[in-house]
């Protein structure tokens, strides 16, 4: 009975975690390694069904001091008839090959990417539970997820008369200080929705094209499709333990992640190895939080001894 | 319905206060309803200066259908656009006042530009590089091989071989099968681009799946991802061709059927008109499969190399070409091929050639020849091949056949005509076996097994008789027939076993080869059909047979970005030979040991160094070992003293590779250093015009230091692909020139810049050229032959005026600098014209506009200089006509 329960317990972890692609040596932050869920059925739950899909492109820097390190991303807006769902292409085209092995009976292996492609974890739903919110779904590791709800807030935009053409819709410029960026976005009124990338919105049309003046964060529509059959916009329910939390009280977890990840980890119930360059064991971290032992699952972190003490640089796209 | 209130308003009057004149605020409000009166919320209500689409503000309509827009600036004519995605557009032209203006919308749902989301020309999935056909090819790309030498960081060689990053590929597939079996210029050359919807390219690719984890490999497959409206389908296309002068003809007829558990492709193809059909039958992979046409041949008619143009310049050819290729899928994961390969050719090659031997302290010697050849030429590969690949299991075995029967008439004119016969057959058969299976997990079992036996029996006739002095003590004779007859039985066999764990893994392989030669040969002076002499220096007879038993350690450590791979073989060998004339045996024992060792470092995604050295400790070979002189052309006898003369030797290279998706850069770097140690040294002795060239003890070194490199770069704005390659290779060897050693130093350096541009969708540009300049400088000599420079530019321009219409013109352009006079620069013109009409694809191609007779080349080769005049195809005219039979 109590090897049934640990067996299952193992399973639940590996659903969890299927891939720790990044290790916690490697100059990524944790929160945008891909997050690999399977999203059969029962894994899921269905808000709303999207009859029109944006995708953009995005160019970021996950070390605003490495500005030769260009991330590229591929993001998806999903316009349902109440909700907008806003998460990464990449991470969802994971799941999508893992669900469809997996329902195959196949081992999945990770989808290999060119190393400037890396997906961000993170699900924006606008006006959802209600009309004028907005939840959104965070990942610092794989096993801490966040879960914050905030009022759908957009910002104080000041239009300008400079125009363009992007894709051949004819957009416009305007911009606004938004959560710690200067934000400058082109707009087209010919597609009469007022959505856009991540959390901008607001506008009398759909955002096109969106940068901050560090130009750090850059999104480009890269195509609008009217979907003939109508596609399911989904949630995650069985995997990660949601902390509920505000943002604020995200913000700072993230920050104490990046700036004292050890702890972090052993604080999440995972000891920490620390080890030198030949992978010999120098000093081993016990966790003071025990939720994986009583579980018998024995989840370990390994850490190379040159970053035992290193902060790791992040850049997030909310300032403030 | 929630109701929200958000309102942007803009700021714009700084100027307002200067003006003392602050504007009043308006406010704008209404009711938007349906026809059926009920109140519409959701729809834009954007306010802009008149015919501007500039917001000036804007209001989303409430529950109530209601909205309400205030403004303040200083534009006096303004219009409302409502807007939404169920509902009509409105447009209302308003002057600057307060107002209400309600709305009744028609129920129209909105219909938006779709905008599909282009796909990059390349990406990169792991290992995998995908380039997309459509975003290279142009209208004047027939088959996909005209595209594939487009893209960045691959390179389809002028023998059709392709190479990325600067290596051969190891495999070429069609939607990931292996019909062809390295025979991939029939793909190449008859897929049409309009089929094929992506190349991709699988780096590091382990076509052994059991081996992927194992044994690592640097080098790329290529797989033609087809469009799914090729697939399932059986396609045929012929062309017919006719032009002058003389009568030319080119036709054609290509089936394909590409479906997913069966492929095949037949292709026949004929001309007269120069084109080289029978390229695209060339197997390519090197995993010893393909055994080489040249094996056993001692002889030949002397005639110069070909000359380094495309080859459709030179070649008066009648030829027929046919092939059958066959792939099935079998129940269980097996695959079936079967390939027939034939060619029937008759070609004619006149020459000129000019020959400088430097001698020491000698005049040099200069031979002049004419010579006017007619080849006859049959060939046939036949392959049956079973398989299997799975990831616990790998199974195959092949049976290979290949014939070869040729006919060489000769004429040579040095100021008297020397006339030669020959005729040279080959017989190859061969099976090969290999099995691998996993068990207990981590560990695999491995059986291989190579059989091989090749007959190559060769006949040269020479007329009249000369060399009377060394043959015959001075006596007049009519002709001399050389004969030989090679033949070899190879076997392979071993038996291997894999281990690994984590990031080691280990292989020990015992293994037994057997190889047995014979040499069979006799040089005859014939006066009235009857032989005059035959001593046993002009004969030999001569049985080869070697032994090795080996044991091989094979050792993979992947850690951290190192991956190291080392190779032990250790052999014990042993050497039986039996020379007949004269009656001598000897037998040798030896045990070799060939280290092998690379280390590769991956610095990051984008780039990797890697370091290998690879040991070769031979015992020697027959074409060494034979005694009795062998007269391999009307002017060239060879012999060897009898000693048994190995070698060492020790390859050095250091390679890097940069690959870079996102900015379609690829570049690569080698430098290689090879020091080859012998117990001998060639040497070269005129007797007249006759060289004898033979073997004598005297250790002797070859050092070989090369560099080269290569960058290709994709770039997007101007729709183009821009290659620069380099090379630079420098060789210190050295021989015996009538009876003097002499020391040599060989160099050679190119650079090939490229260019190839889908300028517009009107016209492509394709550029490519060749600086080289090579030097043979003789140590202790006064006398030294200048450098020869070369240069090679080609210029080709398409044009495609109107979509039914293309325009080609071509310009090529030799300048060489060792020769003068008109000969040091040489250009060639060409010009197509392609015409569609209906279904069928015209073209009119006129060739060497400019009618260029010959082509002239100079070359060090050694220690001598050549000068080539070839003969070149006159003007001609095709008029071809291609098109789809279903």
């Amino acid at each position: 009975m109590g090897r049934n329960i640990l067996f299952f317990m193992l399973l639940l972890l590996m659903e969890i975690v299927y891939i720790r692609a990044v290790e916690a040596q490697s100059s990524y932050p944790s929160q945008y390694s891909y997050l690999s869920n399977y999203i059969g059925k029962d894994h899921i739950r269905t808000l709303d069904s999207a009859r029109l899909k944006i995708t953009y492109s995005l160019n970021y820097l996950p070390d605003s001091m490495n500005t030769q390190n260009i991330i590229k991303d591929r993001k998806t807006l999903l316009i349902g008839d109440s909700i907008k769902h806003f998460f990464s292409a990449y991470v969802r085209q994971a799941d999508s090959v893992l669900t469809k092995d997996h329902d195959k009976g196949k081992s999945s292996a990770p989808i290999k990417r060119a190393p400037d492609i890396l997906g961000e974890g993170y699900n924006i739903y606008t006006d959802y539970p209600n009309v004028g919110k907005r939840r959104v779904l965070e990942y610092i590791t794989e096993l801490s997820a966040y879960e914050y709800e905030e009022d759908r807030e957009f910002p104080e935009w000041i239009f300008e008369d400079e125009t363009c053409t992007i894709l051949e819709y004819s957009c416009q410029k305007a911009s606004a200080h938004y959560r710690g960026r200067d934000w400058t976005v082109w707009f087209s009124t010919s597609v009469p929705l007022n959505v856009g990338p991540w959390k901008l919105g607001g506008l009398p049309g759909l955002i096109m094209k969106a940068y901050d003046s560090r130009k750090h964060y850059l999104f480009e529509c890269i195509g609008i499709e009217q979907l003939k059959k109508k596609e399911p916009i989904i949630r995650k329910i069985r995997f990660h333990d949601y902390s509920k939390c505000t943002r604020e009280e995200y913000r700072k977890t993230q920050a104490q992640y990046y700036n004292d990840f050890i702890n972090f980890e052993l604080s999440l119930g995972f000891n920490v190895n620390i080890v030198d360059d030949n992978g010999n064991v120098v000093e081993h971290l016990e966790t003071p939080n025990k939720r994986y032992e009583e579980i018998h699952v024995m989840w370990g972190t390994k850490v190379n001894i040159a970053d035992r003490y290193r902060k790791i640089p992040y850049n997030p796209i909310e300032l403030e | 319905m929630y109701l929200y209130y958000k309102y942007i308003v803009m700021i714009f009057v700084f100027l307002a206060p200067f003006l003392g004149n602050a504007q009043e605020q308006i406010l704008i409000q209404g009711t938007i309803i349906d026809k059926s009166g009920k109140p519409i919320d959701g729809v834009f209500v954007v306010l802009s200066p008149q015919n501007k689409t500039t917001v000036l503000s804007y209001y989303l309509s409430d529950a109530k259908g209601h909205y309400q827009l205030k403004y303040s600036g200083n534009v006096d004519t303004l219009q409302l656009v409502l807007t939404s995605f169920d509902y009509e557009k409105a447009i209302r032209i308003i002057s600057k006042t307060s107002q209400t203006i309600d709305f009744s919308l028609e129920s129209q749902p909105i219909s938006l530009k779709e905008v599909v989301i282009k796909a990059d020309p390349i990406s990169q999935k792991g290992d995998t590089i995908k380039y997309l056909v459509s975003s290279y090819a142009n209208e004047n790309d027939r088959v996909i091989g005209d595209v594939l030498k487009k893209l960045p960081g691959i390179e389809v060689l002028s023998d059709g071989s392709i190479q990325y990053n600067g290596k051969d590929i190891n495999k070429f597939y069609v939607e990931n099968l292996d019909l062809l079996q390295g025979r991939y210029g029939i793909a190449t050359n008859n897929i049409s681009v309009k089929d094929v919807a992506a190349v991709e390219v699988y780096e590091n690719h382990q076509p052994v799946k059991v081996l992927t984890e194992t044994n690592p490999t640097d080098k790329a497959a290529i797989n033609l991802k087809l469009k799914d409206s090729a697939k399932g389908a059986l396609g045929a296309m012929a062309q017919l061709g006719i032009g002058g002068k003389p009568f030319i003809w080119d036709n054609e007829l290509v089936s394909l059927y590409f479906a997913k558990k069966k492929q095949n492709i037949n292709t026949y193809k004929g001309n007269n008109s120069g084109n080289n059909v029978e390229k695209e039958l060339t197997a390519f992979y090197s995993d010893g499969t393909n055994s080489s046409y040249n094996t056993g041949q001692f002889l030949s008619v002397l005639s110069p190399t070909l000359p380094p143009i495309n080859d459709q310049r030179y070649l008066f050819n009648d030829v027929h070409t046919a092939s059958s290729n066959f792939l099935f899928l079998l129940p269980d994961d097996y695959e079936l091929t079967t390939n027939i390969a034939y060619q029937n050719d008759r070609r004619t090659k006149n020459s000129y050639s000019n020959s400088t031997y430097f001698l020491p302290d000698k005049e040099p010697l200069v031979l002049e020849e004419i010579t006017g050849i007619s080849q006859r030429i049959n060939k046939l590969d036949a392959a049956i091949k079973a398989s299997s690949n799975k990831e616990d299991f790998y199974f195959v075995n092949s049976l290979n056949t290949n014939a070869l029967w040729n006919t060489n008439k000769g004429n040579t004119f040095t100021g008297d005509s020397i006339a030669q016969n020959l005729k040279t057959d080959y017989y190859n058969l061969s099976n090969t076996f290999n099995l691998i299976k996993t068990f207990m997990d981590e560990k695999k079992f491995q059986m291989r097994s190579y059989n091989g036996y090749i007959q190559t029996p060769q006949e040269l006739n020479i007329f009249p008789g000369m060399y009377e002095e060394v043959m015959t003590n001075n006596k007049p004779y009519d002709k001399l027939i050389q004969y030989t007859k090679y033949s070899n039985f190879t076997s392979n066999s071993s038996a291997s076993l894999y281990f690994t764990k984590n990031r080691f893994s280990q292989r020990y392989s015992l293994g037994l080869d057997v190889d047995i030669q014979n040499l069979n040969s006799s040089l005859k002076p014939f006066s009235d059909n009857t032989i005059i002499n035959t001593p046993d220096s002009l004969k030999n007879d001569l049985f080869w047979q070697k032994y090795k038993i080996f044991f091989t350690a094979y050792y993979r450590y992947q850690w951290h970005a190192f991956d190291i791979i080392t190779e032990l073989p250790l052999s014990y060998n042993f050497l039986h030979i039996d020379d007949r004339f004269p009656q001598k045996k000897r037998t040798d024992n030896e045990i070799l040991f060939n280290p092998f060792i690379s280390v590769l470092y991956k610095l990051n995604g984008y780039l990797s160094i890697k370091f290998s050295n690879i040991f070769n400790h031979d015992i020697g070979s027959l074409q060494n070992t034979y005694t009795g002189y062998i007269l391999n052309n009307y002017r060239n006898f060879n012999r060897n003293d009898g000693q048994l003369y190995g070698y060492k030797s020790n390859y050095s290279t250091l390679t890097s590779n940069y690959r870079n998706v996102r900015k379609a850069l690829f570049a690569q770097m080698a430098l290689v250093y090879e020091i080859f140690t012998s117990d001998m040294i060639r040497e070269q002795y005129f007797i007249g015009d006759l060289q004898i060239q033979s073997l004598i003890n005297k250790p002797s070194i070859t050092k070989t230091y090369s560099i080269n490199g290569s960058v290709s770069k994709n770039i997007y704005a101007l729709r183009s692909t821009v290659s620069l390659s380099a090379n630079y290779n420098d060789i210190f060897s050295s021989q015996i020139n009538q009876g003097e050693l002499v020391d040599y130093r060989y160099s050679i350096y190119a650079i090939k810049p490229k260019i190839e541009s889908n300028l517009a969708s009107w016209g492509s540009l394709s550029y490519a050229s060749v600086w080289s300049k090579s030097k043979t400088r003789m140590e202790n000599q006064d006398f030294h032959y200048p450098a020869i420079s070369s240069i090679y530019n080609r210029l080709s321009f398409y044009l495609f005026p109107i979509k039914k219409v293309g325009i080609g013109i071509n310009y090529e352009h030799y300048y060489d600098s060792a020769l003068s006079g008109e000969e040091k620069n040489m250009s060639f013109t060409d010009l197509n014209l392609k015409y569609k009409f209906k279904r069928i694809d015209f073209l009119l191609s006129w060739t060497n506009i400019l009618n260029t007779k010959q082509y002239t080349r100079s070359s060090f080769a050694d220690t001598g200089r050549f000068v080539y005049i070839y003969e070149i195809r006159p003007s001609q005219i095709l008029l071809t006509a291609r098109f789809k039979l279903f």
